[in-house]
Order: structure tokens, then sequence, then C-alpha cells
């Protein structure tokens, strides 16, 4: 009898103490999944960016160049040529701005347009006395190259509305100073194609389903303002751009293939004069093609504008184009060199008034040497082979460009 | 017309209110299989290896990522020219089974997320200093982000390579 109530009593105890010692495992476990709770706060709290939240969807970039030309028949210069900052912010994962804003020629001065008279005091005012400032005494200029909100509105299709840059070309959207070769932008993305080319209005773009590789751009912006068939003064550039008649794009890509990039753009004015109840219709045509394979790389790039109904004293600028064919090679990462033809004649249509060769040629070799991925310095040696003689811009420029 | 818009607004709402997040799809498709996230801490020496392929240090103390056998999964965040650009990477013995963009931020450059670009990882394994054994062909006008998706690659297989030796007590 004492024997069964001793093991009563034992088997009671043991099972006190298993019930007490699973209790205690039950408590370590969920005190060891807090405390694993508690560190995982802490970590992820500790690896997140220490600025605000805000500031942490506010991205900043820029970049910037610096020249210095010493070619004959012009002035030996150095130039502050570019500094840009960007600044970004995502509002949401489909809602972004995306801005630019650019210095260039290092200098703005401010409008001067007051007048002084120095009489020289023969009572009688001539015009060589007086002497009025500039409204252009530096060339520096202030610019908002891009302002716009991106809506990633389905998948891979996107409307941005603002001030865009028009997507044509190699360069036009992408400039930074490591991506291309040249102190300056080749002469047809600059004088056929007004790199850089920004206006105001609304673009559609996507990849195109079902095709790999394929995208398209469409366009309904602000366009240029021209009475004398000048492209490149024509640029508004957003400022109180005249907007009488609209311009549209439309540009397709294939880029199907690893290294190859192909594309087509068609830009149409109704009227580059932005005149009322003028008939100026402009149209711009450019296609390019490039392909990297291992270390060397080639592309090509055509561009013609036709404008319609000129006066007389501009018909020679009725059709305005060019070409260049760029090859390059790099032996080493931080090394590229490379050698292009470009060709190019913003007076390609004989009027009964000029009819004078105005085609200019050029030829450009150099190196890019590469500090970091993003900071090159630059040669650029120049041949040029112009319709004048005596004004051919021959010799080199150095550069020095970053991004960040 | 009416009609048609409430069509095409209820497909929108439904393939909205029923999608898993790209994150859940990648890794069912490409584990094959429900796993648990994994951990692996950085220690300083792992730190300083992801700073030189980044260009910029790492931000984080850990990774995590997902294992199925000898097949690991890396999701990893890079930024192209402004915007993060989220990848995953798929690793299995060393060498890149896949890649595939599951997040573009970016204003330019989208066609780094297609196949005909994202296929040259594949087999790709890390060199001893780092680097990717083969050139990966870039897309002209995306540099930025062909850079970043190259630099998540070598990090993923950086990583892998280093779960067991870090994760070691």
């Amino acid at each position: 009898m004492l024997k069964k109530s001793l093991l009563a009593t034992l088997l009671s105890a043991a099972s006190t103490i298993t019930v007490a010692a699973d209790m205690d495992i039950s408590t370590l476990q969920a005190q060891l999944k807090a405390q694993q709770l508690q560190i995982d706060a802490l970590v992820a709290a500790s690896e997140k960016p220490s600025l605000s939240t805000i500031s942490s969807r506010t991205s900043i970039g820029g970049y910037g160049e610096a020249h210095y030309y010493n070619y004959e028949n012009a002035a030996q210069q150095y130039d502050a040529y570019r500094f840009v900052l960007y600044v970004g912010h995502k509002f949401s994962d489909i809602v972004r701005m995306h801005s630019e804003l650019e210095i260039e020629h290092g200098l703005v001065a401010d409008t001067d347009t007051t007048c002084t008279v120095k009489d020289t005091g023969d009572g009688i005012l001539q015009p060589s006395e007086v002497v009025c400032g500039s409204a252009s005494t530096k060339p520096g200029e202030v610019e908002l190259e891009q302002m716009f909100i991106e809506w990633n509105y389905y998948g891979k299709q996107t409307v941005s509305i603002g001030q865009i840059l028009v997507p044509i070309g190699f360069l036009n959207e992408t400039h930074e100073p490591e991506t291309f070769y040249g102190a300056k932008r080749n002469p047809i993305e600059s004088a056929i194609i007004p790199t850089t080319w920004w206006e105001g209005g609304i673009k559609a773009n996507g990849l195109v389903a079902g095709v790999e590789g394929l995208s398209y751009n469409a366009l309904i912006t602000t366009g240029l303002k021209t009475k004398d068939a000048n492209i490149r003064s024509g640029r508004q550039k957003g400022a109180r751009a005249v907007a009488e008649d609209m311009a549209y794009t439309l540009g397709i890509n294939y880029q199907g293939i690893a290294g190859l990039t192909t594309g087509v753009t068609y830009h149409l004015q109704k009227d580059i004069n932005q005149g009322q109840g003028q008939t100026n219709e402009a149209t711009l045509i450019e296609a390019h093609i490039g392909y990297s394979w291992q270390n060397f790389s080639t592309r090509a790039l055509y561009a013609k504008w036709d404008i319609n109904d000129l006066a007389a004293a501009n018909a020679h600028k009725a059709k305005q184009e060019g070409f260049y064919v760029e090859t390059s090679y790099k032996p080493i990462e931080k090394l590229g060199v490379f050698a292009r033809f470009s060709s190019w004649d913003n007076e390609a249509a004989n009027s009964a008034t000029n009819k004078a060769d105005s085609k200019k040629e050029q030829w450009n070799y150099g190196v890019n040497y590469y500090l970091a991925p993003r900071v090159v310095l630059k040669l650029d040696i120049q041949e040029q082979s112009l319709p004048s003689a005596g004004l051919d811009e021959d010799g080199f420029a150095l550069a020095v460009g970053y991004s960040f | 017309m009416l009609r048609f818009l409430y069509i095409v607004f209820g497909f929108l709402l439904t393939s909205y209110s029923f999608a898993n997040s790209p994150l859940d799809d990648f890794l069912q498709k490409k584990l094959q299989q429900p796993v648990e996230p994994k951990i692996l801490w950085l220690n300083q020496t792992l730190k300083k290896r992801a700073e030189t392929i980044l260009d910029h240090p790492y931000q984080g103390l850990r990774v995590r990522y997902w294992q199925s056998g000898q097949r690991t999964a890396w999701v990893l965040d890079e930024i192209g020219k402004e915007q993060p650009i989220t990848t995953g990477i798929i690793v299995e013995n060393g060498k890149i089974l896949s890649v595939d963009v599951l997040a573009y931020r970016e204003s330019r450059g989208a066609e780094v997320q297609q196949s005909f670009f994202t296929r040259q990882f594949q087999g790709v394994t890390l060199t001893s200093n780092d680097k990717l054994s083969k050139k990966i062909d870039g897309i002209t006008g995306a540099t930025l982000s062909v850079w970043a998706l190259q630099k998540v690659a070598r990090l993923a297989l950086m990583f892998d390579a280093e779960k067991e030796n870090v994760n070691k007590p």
C-alpha cells in the first residue's frame, strides 16, 4: 500500500515537473520569437537610409563637362560647357517626376538695356554718342531641359506630361559626357537634329507586347518657331512657347538582339513659322543603327528636314540633311578610341538666288579615357572641309566630363 | 460605350485585386515550392567586396535569400540613373540560371527587362576578382541600367559563394 501511494506521489510529481518544463519551453520559445522580432525590427530600422522618408523618395544627380578648343580660324577657348542638376521624385510606384536644370557656358549675366549719352558738345547727337547695354552680354543660359510627370499607367506603358526631351537619334535623350565620343556632340545631332531639343507636351511610350525589343514613342508637343528655317535657333525651349501649331512625333525602335539598336522617327509640324494662316509645313525623318560586339562598336545616323513654301530668300533651306558614321574600339575597360565621318548641309536645296555648294564635311578622331566609369577625359581631333575656303576649323579639343 | 468601359475597368480591377506580388510569382516560378527566406549576415569582408562591386556602400547589414536544394534566389535593388531597379537572380552551383527584372522604375532603358538582354547572363560565373566571366553586350541609351544589372548579378554570385562560410557558427 505504501509502495502504491509512493508511486502515485512520484507519478504526480513527475507530471507536475513535466507540465512546468513544457511551460518553460513554450515561454522560452515565445520569448525567443519576441526577441527575434525585436532584432528584425532593429536591423530593419538601422538598414533604412538615415534621411527622412520624403527625401529617400527624392533623387539627385547631374553631369558636367568643360572643354578647351584649339582650332584654326577660331578663337582658342576654355568653356564651362555644361553644368546640369537632376532632381527626381517618386510620388508612388507608378507616378514619378523628373527634372533637369542646366547652366551652359558658365555665366549668365543680367540683361542690361540701359543707354547713356556722351555728347561731345557739338550740339548734335550722333549715333556713336549713345552707348547701350546689350540684352546678351554673356554667352551663358539657364535652361529647364526637362520637367515632367511620368505615369506608368499599365505594365510597361508610360505617359509623360510636361517639358520633355524629343526622343530622336542617339544623343538627344542620352548625352551624359561619358556616353559619347568627342568633346562636342556630332554636327548632325546639332545642326540637323537640334540637340538638346525639348518641347512641352505629352508623350506615350512603352514596349510593344509580343515583339521582344520593339518599343514606340508618340508625342504631341509644341514645335519649333522660325520664319527663316533656322532649325537650331527655332527652339522655343518652353519659354512662353508659341503653340499655334503643334508638332507630332512618332518613333519606332528595335533592340531585340543584344548589342543592336535601330530606330526611325518621323516628326511633323504643320507650320514651323507658327504664324496664323501660314503653311510652312516641316517634316523631319531620322534613322539610326548601332551595333556593339565585344569591344567594338559602330553607329550611323541619317536625318533630313523638308520645309514647304519658304520665302524666296530662304528657299535654299527647304531641304536640310546630314549623316555620320562612327566606329570605336575599347582595347581596355578604361580606354576607348574612335573615328567619325560627318557630312551635313543646312542649305541643301538650290534656289534661284542661292546655288552655291553648301555641304560641310568633318572627320573626328580621338580618345576617351575613363578615370572612373562615369568620369571621362577626352581628346577630339578635328579636320573640317567647309564649302568656303579659309574657314576650316581644324585642330583639337580637350574635355573633362562626369555624371552621377 | 459605357458597357465597354465597365468591362475594361472591371478587368483592370480584377487583375490588380488577385494578382500575386512579383516577388511571390518569381519565387514560385523559379523554386517551384514555397520556401522560407534565409538571412545572410554581411561581415566586414563581404561588405567591402560588395562596395567594390557596387561602387558605393551596400545599404544593409544582411541579405535575404531563398534556397531550394543547390538553387538560391536573390532579390536585389540597384539604382540605374535615378530609381532602384529590383532584380531577381537565380544561382545554382556558382552559375547564374536566370536574371529577371521584377520592378523597373527608370524613365528610359526599359529594354533591360527583356529576355534578349537578360538571357546573356545564363551560365555566367564569378571570376576570382569578382567580375562576370562573360562580357555582357549593352543597350544603347540604357548604359546605366545595364551596369546596374551587371552589378547585382555579380553580387548574387558573390553572396551565393559565401553564404555557407559566413553563416557558419
